[in-house]
């Protein structure tokens, strides 16, 4: 009985806070005590100034890359501005944008991007805070960066489809941030109590909204990044992206999980085109031209995006369902993002 | 004097057209020039080549007298700058102080002296009651005018303008053109601009240039280059509207004007010249 | 995007060197965060809650800012009540299932709320009271990286930028029905994304030829901070001092 009335009082908190939906993501100014918050700050500094040192060497070959840095955190705080529309929730919410930001400037630097993006938040929307602004880079910086990074690359050397790689990279990196996030929530606020129980709670009351929020954000990075390989493919070779390295060996089960969607994502690749739609007209507005309607109106066609989403949705918690198995098996530094990077990793990241 | 001269100078893209076929030309001292061209003839890439921004060119560009690519960056851009025609390229501080500060700044100017600078150059663009404002809360032209503030606090002499008056409306046109001769005539800077704006042109050039794939193909002062519309046609430009008009009646009505004016201004008084002789 | 740029500009704290309201806001946060009870807390929330109505801030923007907070309050509230203590305070029944709320979470709950309460209306005065370049400079006088401030200082920039941006692409999407149902308002979206990445590294370097040729070496200049005036000191000290001996009652 006692289970059972658990289950349904945490199911009522978590219907209760579906509108809520950046919450999730971001801990509230105050929400954690002192020793926490200063924890926290302890925990996101080495990565941020390693972060701030990678920002500083690359600016010596290439000064846009400062510059670059500061229109990616306006990208990523803008990203999280625009609603997007959960299906399952009935309810709007936004992708944090830190996996596509690991995957294009590289993890170590994308904490600075991240952390950039949340002082702004934190100060002018009230998003986060600036006491909390160590536990949010940790979340969002550190485990969406690396772990978006990591699988990434670790797919991608096992010569997985780019599109699916991006969409996983984007989707672990949501539910890395979900997971990070549910952690400090629980010891913040524990007080007393035990600290799993309320960790486990945690994590279920914020299922109904990130469990869908992890797939769209897989989604919307796999676009982006096939976005960029269309239009601008000599980017992604500066951003030593395409450029596949060994990272890791990543689990079976991983692999028969993304191959098994990988035949769907050639049509999914054909889809991201519409942008010289977009910037043409931008250009042409900008000229005094408004746009007029096309005489034979081609909508691009939307039906292989959604098969692609529903086996990306599909194949997403089959990916979840066996999360736990390889957190538990290998301990492989993708699969366990919130394991510090293996030595020899972080020296390939520094390489590459 | 030349104060920047261009010998033979040719560019390829990355991807093998050419860009720029052999232009020579110079700037003088004081000139107040330009260069004409439709969207897409390279006029950009000309100011970009001329302002040292692309270096891997054929022929020279000479500043001065001496050889562009031997000049360090320092060097070249403490005598001139370039004016890229979209404002948020080039405005990256919150405010406008701050904004046009940063070459000063750079410069290693002392503190007290930028501040002097600052208020100097945006005096001259007529914004110094904005510099505390944020640069989002401006208009257009007003950024417009910051850009060309934040070349003067450097003490440029040398002004490239990548189409200074598009994106603006009538009045503003004509404004920012009133200012850049102002700055010509009395802070002594030359201008080079590139625009397609023929209306404007006649009113306040000395010079033009006529781009067209890439190669100078008419050059002179306005009255030389605007001669007749079918010229100009070929190259996807046209004569000044007032100028069109006048060359109409001159040789489809047979009215017996002496030249073709290129101002309101001047037609006026070869009208009225007309009239007179009528009666 | 209005929540980004309103600052009161004729309050008095607003002409406060942005330095001492930085460092006495950090100050009294670590307290309010270190503090055991709620008194204290409350005080901060209702000193902070005068400020801002003194500044008359737009009821709009302040719902805003104090709306998802407090979906974060709700949310550590409920669990606290239902999941923390041993002590019943009074229990139902929902459909036969047996519901109860416990005493110490209860308290536990307060506590945090309070907490939650003062630390965000806190940070609110700083922010209402202070504009963005000043907040900058105070954080490179308090030797925050300059790499960081440089980079925060672009982002800011560029925010207004790309928003624009994104506005003019959203409405010609939507224009043509790119947010008609689910699916397509998923790729538009996504679309939109992309557009601002691209444009994001488009604009960078554009920026930096342009930055460039006004002597960027690499590094942003900063002007020096101006010495502070002695009442600023004063009054700064007085603040802390009476909120420290509150603290410690």
């Amino acid at each position: 009985m006692k289970k059972v009335s658990c289950g349904f009082v945490i199911a009522i908190i978590g219907g209760v806070t579906l509108p809520q939906n950046v919450a999730a993501m971001h801990i509230a100014e105050g929400l954690l005590p002192f020793n926490w918050a200063a924890f926290w700050f302890a925990v996101a500094l080495p990565f941020f100034a390693w972060g701030l040192y990678r920002l500083n060497k690359r600016n010596l070959d290439d000064l846009s890359f400062k510059p670059l840095v500061g229109l990616m955190a306006a990208v990523v705080f803008i990203i999280s501005c625009l609603p997007i529309p959960v299906p399952f929730a009935g309810t709007c919410s936004h992708p944090c944008g830190t996996g596509i930001s690991g995957i294009l400037i590289g993890p170590a630097i994308s904490v600075v991007i991240t952390a950039a993006a949340l002082l702004i938040q934190a100060l002018f929307m009230a998003h986060g805070g600036l006491s909390t602004l160590g536990a949010d880079i940790v979340s969002m910086g550190v485990m969406g960066s690396f772990t978006g990074f990591l699988t990434f690359r670790a797919l991608r050397s096992v010569n997985v489809n780019m599109a699916v790689a991006a969409f996983m990279a984007g989707l672990f990196a949501d539910w890395a941030t979900y997971f990070m996030t549910s952690v400090e929530l629980a010891a913040g606020i524990r007080g007393e109590a035990a600290f799993l129980p309320l960790f486990w709670k945690v994590l279920i009351a914020f299922i109904p909204t990130q469990l869908p929020i992890g797939v769209l954000e897989g989604a919307m990075t796999a676009g982006m990044v096939m976005l960029l390989y269309k239009k601008r493919p000599d980017l992604l070779i500066k951003m030593r992206v395409i450029k596949a390295r060994e990272v890791a060996v990543i689990g079976a089960v991983l692999i028969a999980v993304t191959f098994l969607f990988s035949g769907v994502a050639p049509v999914e690749a054909s889809k991201w085109t519409g942008v010289d739609e977009a910037v043409i007209e931008k250009i042409a507005k900008e000229q005094g031209r408004e746009p007029k309607e096309p005489l034979v109106n081609m909508e691009q066609g939307d039906l292989p995006l959604f098969i692609f989403l529903i086996a990306g949705a599909v194949g997403g918690f089959a990916a979840g369902y066996y999360w736990r198995v390889l957190i538990a098996g290998k301990g492989l530094p993708i699969c366990s993002g919130q394991d510090e990077p293996a030595p020899e990793t972080s020296g390939k990241i520094r390489g590459s | 004097m030349n104060r920047l001269a261009l010998k033979n100078v040719r560019y390829r893209y990355a991807d093998g057209t050419e860009a720029i076929t052999g232009v020579t030309f110079a700037v003088r001292r004081g000139e107040f020039a330009g260069v004409l061209g439709y969207n897409g003839s390279g006029k950009t890439t000309l100011l970009k080549i001329m302002d040292g921004m692309i270096k891997d060119i054929q022929g020279s560009v000479l500043l001065d007298g001496t050889d562009i690519h031997r000049l360090s960056s320092r060097e070249i851009y403490g005598k001139m700058g370039i004016v890229f025609q979209n404002p948020n390229d080039q405005l990256f501080a919150p405010t406008v102080f701050e904004d046009v500060a940063f070459g000063p700044m750079n410069m290693g100017i002392e503190e007290e002296e930028v501040v002097k600078r600052v208020k100097k150059a945006l005096e001259a663009v007529e914004m110094a009651v904005y510099a505390k404002k944020s640069i989002h809360h401006l208009s257009f032209g007003q950024k417009k005018r910051v850009c060309i503030a934040g070349l003067l606090s450097m003490g440029h002499e040398i002004l490239l303008l990548d189409e200074p008056t598009a994106g603006l409306d009538p009045l503003g046109e004509y404004q920012m053109m009133d200012l850049l001769m102002k700055l010509n005539r009395e802070k002594k800077v030359t201008i080079f601009m590139a625009t397609h704006s023929v209306d404007l042109i006649p009113v306040f050039l000395d010079r033009l240039y006529v781009l067209s794939d890439g190669k100078i193909v008419r050059s002179g002062t306005p009255e030389a280059v605007f001669t007749a519309p079918e010229e100009m046609s070929q190259v996807r430009l046209r004569l000044p509207q007032i100028a069109e008009l006048i060359y109409r009646l001159k040789h489809e009505d047979n009215l017996a004007f002496g030249r073709i004016p290129l101002t309101i201004g001047e037609a006026r008084r070869e009208i009225m010249e007309l009239f007179q002789k009528d009666k | 995007m209005l929540l980004l740029e309103y600052y009161a500009t004729d309050h008095w704290l607003s002409r406060i060197d942005a330095r001492i309201k930085l460092l006495v806001t950090m100050i009294i946060l670590v307290m309010v965060l270190s503090y055991q009870g709620v008194g204290f807390q409350l005080l901060v929330a209702a000193i902070s809650l005068t400020l801002i109505v003194s500044m008359k801030i737009p009821w709009r923007l302040f719902l805003l800012r104090f709306s998802e907070p407090f979906l974060i309050v709700l949310v550590v509230f409920l669990l606290k009540i239902f999941f923390s203590g041993h002590d019943p305070l009074f229990s139902f029944d929902i459909l036969g299932f047996q519901i109860t709320g416990y005493r110490e979470g209860l308290a536990e709950g307060i506590a945090i709320s309070s907490r939650i309460m003062a630390a965000i209306s806190l940070m609110a005065v700083l922010v209402y009271a202070t504009p963005f370049p000043e907040l900058m400079a105070a954080l490179s006088w308090l030797k925050v990286p300059r790499g960081f401030i440089e980079v925060l200082l672009y982002a800011y920039r560029y925010i207004f930028v790309l928003f624009e941006e994104a506005m003019v692409i959203y409405h010609a999407q939507k224009n043509r029905l790119g947010y008609a149902n689910f699916r397509n308002r998923l790729s538009s979206f996504g679309i939109l994304t992309g557009s601002l990445i691209l444009k994001a590294f488009e604009q960078s370097q554009t920026l930096s030829t342009a930055m460039v040729q006004r002597g960027y070496d690499g590094n942003m200049p900063l002007f020096q901070s101006r010495p502070f005036r002695s009442s600023e000191i004063f009054l700064s000290c007085l603040v802390v001092t009476v909120m420290g001996i509150l603290w410690g009652i």
